[in-house]
């Protein structure tokens, strides 16, 4: 295996990490918007 | 110089949607806040500081505007919390500021003496005596200061007229606790009465009614027959300036994403991180990003018909042909802003007073035909014609998708409204008709700039991982052969394979299931899906060479039997799969918090997917019982 298929494995790995620490970390409740949902609106969580 | 501010004075900026309480907050404190001409576009608190002419630093909140201290929409009960000092996070405020439309005063002054009774010091901002006075209005500001017990401060806060008053009507000390000269205990009635007899003394209208340019407007914009005629012009204006204005600004970004894959291609080798650059983060993020002029345009119109008050009067025509659904003009806007995506057409259901009806536009939003799925229908409605793209009977057959979905839309908008109940809280629908004016272009640039800037966000980020994700799902376990057997191979194939037996009855073939499964965080994924189950290479190619080429290779694909896959039936099975199927992870994302349940979203989520599967089963069976 060369070193394009350790890093885009370590990305993917890495991006699947982050989606579950914040799922994890925002619970039943909704990642939220968080000010990016579209709606132009920067809410206050 | 350095001298030491005092203790913070909270200033709360409260009044009736429209009053122009954004206006003044944007005047003191300079910032960069948006204000709407329909009810309730400020459906967030925003806060800012300025020094009063005295040198003291005050923090100024804008709370939603709201008709009534007793109103049971969200939006509304957040800027009664905070009056009542009941919001975490924010105190009592020190001193409110209650903006008044002085052209309006019958009905804004309600609002304004319940703010008076809550026991705050109370400043009176009278704002578009301009308009007032056009109207014939002859106002006594210090009759009213008087009868009301409070500071009134006339103001032209569009052109920052008064706002010195108002600064100074701020100093410290602050005003005192007014003495209510009304029967408090008396309700309704004895508001109104107060309210008519200040309104004789303090704001009198000598001679006849006179008729304001709005009025003669009005007589045009809310005639029964007429109205809907410029209703119509108008809609039909703004579809065609976003169908056609977007088509320029669309081919830019995707030339850009040539370039930049151009770019990718020249510096790194081929392998599996190529890919990813290429196919996950450019395809995913540049297929959603290239929407961006629509969502866009589709914003600018919305903030002109709001900032020249022509919003409020397609929501109050609307309000007959929204009760059909069982709902009020209210769920005009967000439903017709779920025309360009889901995502702030479920955010604007903050408007709506009622929890149940909120629900329910939330609930059908999703099926009123969002952009995403234009690829799809420009993909397939060419071929189902049997013709190049961009002829009046395609157009026909992309507004009969629209029919279908939007009267769906409102068929299960009306029977889930009837499930859901009556209403327990009461809805009191109260829009107001503001005066016509001429568009605040600041406003409506800042509008477009945040909202646009905030979908380019959401592509940047969660649109991003999912497209990482995606890629992933279509790349591993990996293969040797070409891009089609990899994917045959890749997890997503396999799926694809397994659920064959399910979307055979509908007319389409693992590929095509594939295809549909990869296009479940976002449809328009399912094109380039299918570029790569039938092996079209889109190479350097234009979008629409590429669907060009697809189409081609779609009308020669076979069943193994030798029978062709795309078939009209088959094709008009997949249309109505995708008017009808919720392929949208971040709409799902912002149901879960706007309903603040996941238990809608996933609801949401499964009643549709089943619905789609339904719709497409009996349209696809039923058509081969007749023989097609």
């Amino acid at each position: 295996m060369d070193w394009q298929t350790y890093t885009a494995a370590g990305i993917v790995a890495f991006t699947a990490l982050v989606f579950l620490v914040r799922l994890a970390r925002k619970g039943g409740g909704g990642p939220g918007c968080g000010g990016g949902c579209g709606c132009g609106d920067k809410h206050q969580h | 110089m350095n001298e030491q501010p005092e203790a913070v004075s909270v200033v709360a900026l409260v009044g009736n949607p429209n009053a122009g309480k954004t206006t003044i907050f944007n005047a003191l404190t300079g910032s960069n806040q948006r204000v709407g001409n329909f009810a309730g576009v400020t459906v967030d608190m925003k806060s800012g500081e300025f020094f009063s002419p005295h040198g003291r630093k005050m923090r100024v909140v804008d709370l939603p505007g709201c008709y009534s201290l007793q109103s049971t929409a969200p939006d509304q009960r957040i800027a009664v919390e905070a009056l009542r000092g009941e919001l975490p996070g924010m105190g009592k405020p020190d001193v409110v500021v209650c903006v008044v439309d002085a052209s309006n005063l019958e009905r804004h002054l309600r609002l304004a003496m319940q703010v008076i009774e809550l026991g705050l010091p109370v400043i009176v901002a009278l704002n578009m005596v301009d308009v007032a006075e056009k109207a014939g209005l002859r106002l006594d500001v210090a009759k009213l200061s008087e009868e009301l017990g409070v500071p009134v401060v006339a103001m032209q806060a569009s052109a920052r007229k008064g706002i010195v008053e108002l600064k100074q009507a701020l100093r410290v000390p602050l005003p005192a606790v007014p003495e209510i000269s009304w029967d408090r205990d008396g309700g309704e009635e004895a508001h109104g009465s107060f309210i008519r007899g200040l309104c004789e003394l303090a704001a009198r209208r000598p001679g006849a009614h006179q008729q304001t340019l709005s009025d003669r407007i009005d007589a045009w914009a809310l005639h029964r027959v007429w109205g809907w005629v410029v209703f119509a012009l108008m809609m039909f204006a703004v579809f065609w300036a976003i169908f056609s204005f977007a088509a320029i600004p669309m081919g830019w970004i995707e030339s850009l994403q040539g370039l930049v894959a151009g770019w990718i291609e020249s510096v790194v080798a081929e392998g599996d991180l190529r890919s990813l650059l290429i196919d996950g983060v450019l395809g995913g993020v540049g297929g959603v990003v290239v929407f961006l002029p629509q969502i866009v345009l589709l914003f600018f119109f919305i903030g002109l018909m709001e900032s020249s008050g022509y919003m409020a009067r397609a929501a109050f025509l609307m309000d007959g042909l929204m009760a059909k659904a069982g709902l009020s003009g209210k769920a005009f806007l967000p439903l017709f802003s779920a025309y360009a995506c889901a995502i702030p057409g479920v955010m604007a259901t903050r408007t709506i007073d009622s929890a149940k009806e909120r629900l329910v536009t939330i609930f059908v939003a999703p099926w009123m035909s969002c952009s995403a799925r234009l690829p799809v229908y420009f993909l397939i409605v060419p071929l189902l014609m049997g013709e190049a793209e961009g002829s009046w009977k395609q157009a026909l057959v992309l507004f009969a998708i629209y029919v279908v979905g939007t009267l769906t839309a409102f068929v299960a908008a009306r029977l889930l409204r009837n499930k859901l109940g009556p209403e327990t809280g009461g809805s009191n629908f109260i829009l107001e008709l503001p005066p016509y004016r001429m568009p605040q272009w600041s406003y409506i640039f800042r509008h477009v700039i945040e909202r646009g800037g905030a979908f380019v966000a959401k592509a940047g980020t969660l649109i991003l991982g999912l497209s990482i994700l995606l890629w992933a799902l279509g790349t591993y376990p990996k293969s040797e052969g070409d891009d089609a057997d990899a994917l045959a191979h890749s997890a997503m194939g396999r799926m694809g394979a397994f659920i064959e037996p399910v979307v055979e009855p509908l007319g389409f073939d693992g590929r095509v299931g594939t295809a549909i499964l990869t296009s479940f965080a976002a449809r328009e994924v399912f094109n380039s899906s299918m570029a790569v189950m039938f092996r079209v290479d889109e190479g350097e190619c234009s979008e629409e060479e590429a669907r060009a080429t697809l189409r081609d290779r779609l009308a020669e694909a076979k069943w193994p039997d030798g029978r062709p896959l795309f078939t009209p039936l088959a094709m008009i099975s997949l249309l109505i799969f995708y008017i009808y199927a919720l392929q949208c992870l971040p709409t799902s994302v912002v149901v879960a918090k706007e309903s603040g349940s996941w238990k809608w979203a996933v609801g949401q989520f499964v009643f549709m997917s089943a619905f789609a599967y339904l719709a497409s089963l009996t349209v696809y069976q039923f058509g081969r019982l007749l023989g097609y």
